[in-house]
């Protein structure tokens, strides 16, 4: 079971290191009063949702909750 | 042609002189940019798919013990990367601007995260403007390639896939002609 905790941490690292990347583009390169903001906004609400999705897996895995 | 909504006086490059104002700023063409939405779209439905069937017709690929883990793994991991996938590719073509100012013509090209190109181009070097646009959508969808032409050594400008290229075309000939004009 050990196992799941680790292949579990390893996606949410890779997730994150991908949403810094995003936030990183969107903060650093868009044109001002660009509408960047909103749809990064909209994604992260979305990736989040996504995000507790994994996370109810992992805890149904690990605890068999 | 639609350009985005200039700021008078502002910056639009690291290069940009104190007299030079910005004329035209063009991102790709919105069908090229939504597709990434489409393609996103079609595999969330075949993740969909692959993981409701799997778990209703006990295909037995995993052992039923772990089966409906493992396919719950599959239908979160999938969109949770396939969403940020999709969202990235949206984001490096949305990054992607041709700026033309009364100096030169920027081309400002994101081809991944972290890989990141910036030419300049001065207008007293365009020898030509050539628009292509193949295919069926690019007709349908008013969308193509603008080839500079430059003078000399320097190569060649592309600048990929933005809509109305004709009009960008025709916005380049006159940037340059006022260009020359003023010299």
């Amino acid at each position: 079971m050990q196992i799941i905790f680790y292949v579990f941490l390893g996606f949410v690292a890779i997730w994150f290191l991908g949403v810094f990347a995003t936030v990183y583009h969107v903060f650093s390169f868009r044109l001002p009063k660009d509408k960047t903001g909103i749809y990064l906004g909209i994604y992260l609400v979305f990736s989040t949702f996504l995000l507790f999705s994994l996370i109810n897996w992992f805890l149904s895995a690990y605890f068999g909750a | 042609m639609r350009s985005l909504k200039l700021i008078r006086g502002h910056r639009y490059f690291e290069a940009q002189e104190r007299d030079e104002e910005a004329l035209l700023v063009v991102r790709m063409h919105w069908f090229i940019l939504i597709s990434p939405f489409f393609w996103g779209m079609l595999a969330t439905a075949a993740i969909c798919g692959f993981t409701y069937i799997a778990l209703h017709n006990d295909t037995k690929i995993f052992d039923p013990a772990y089966a409906e883990l493992i396919y719950r793994a599959i239908f979160s991991l999938g969109l949770l990367f396939g969403s940020l996938v999709t969202f990235g590719i949206w984001l490096t073509r949305y990054l992607n601007l041709m700026i033309l100012t009364n100096q030169h013509i920027v081309d400002v090209t994101q081809t991944a995260y972290f890989s990141r190109k910036i030419s300049t181009l001065a207008l007293d070097s365009i020898e030509d403007v050539a628009v292509e646009k193949k295919g069926f959508l690019p007709n349908v969808f008013d969308y193509g390639n603008l080839n500079i032409q430059t003078a000399g050594e320097l190569p060649n400008f592309n600048i990929d896939r933005i809509g109305d290229p004709e009009g960008v075309q025709k916005a380049i000939m006159e940037a340059k002609e006022k260009f020359a004009d003023h010299r």
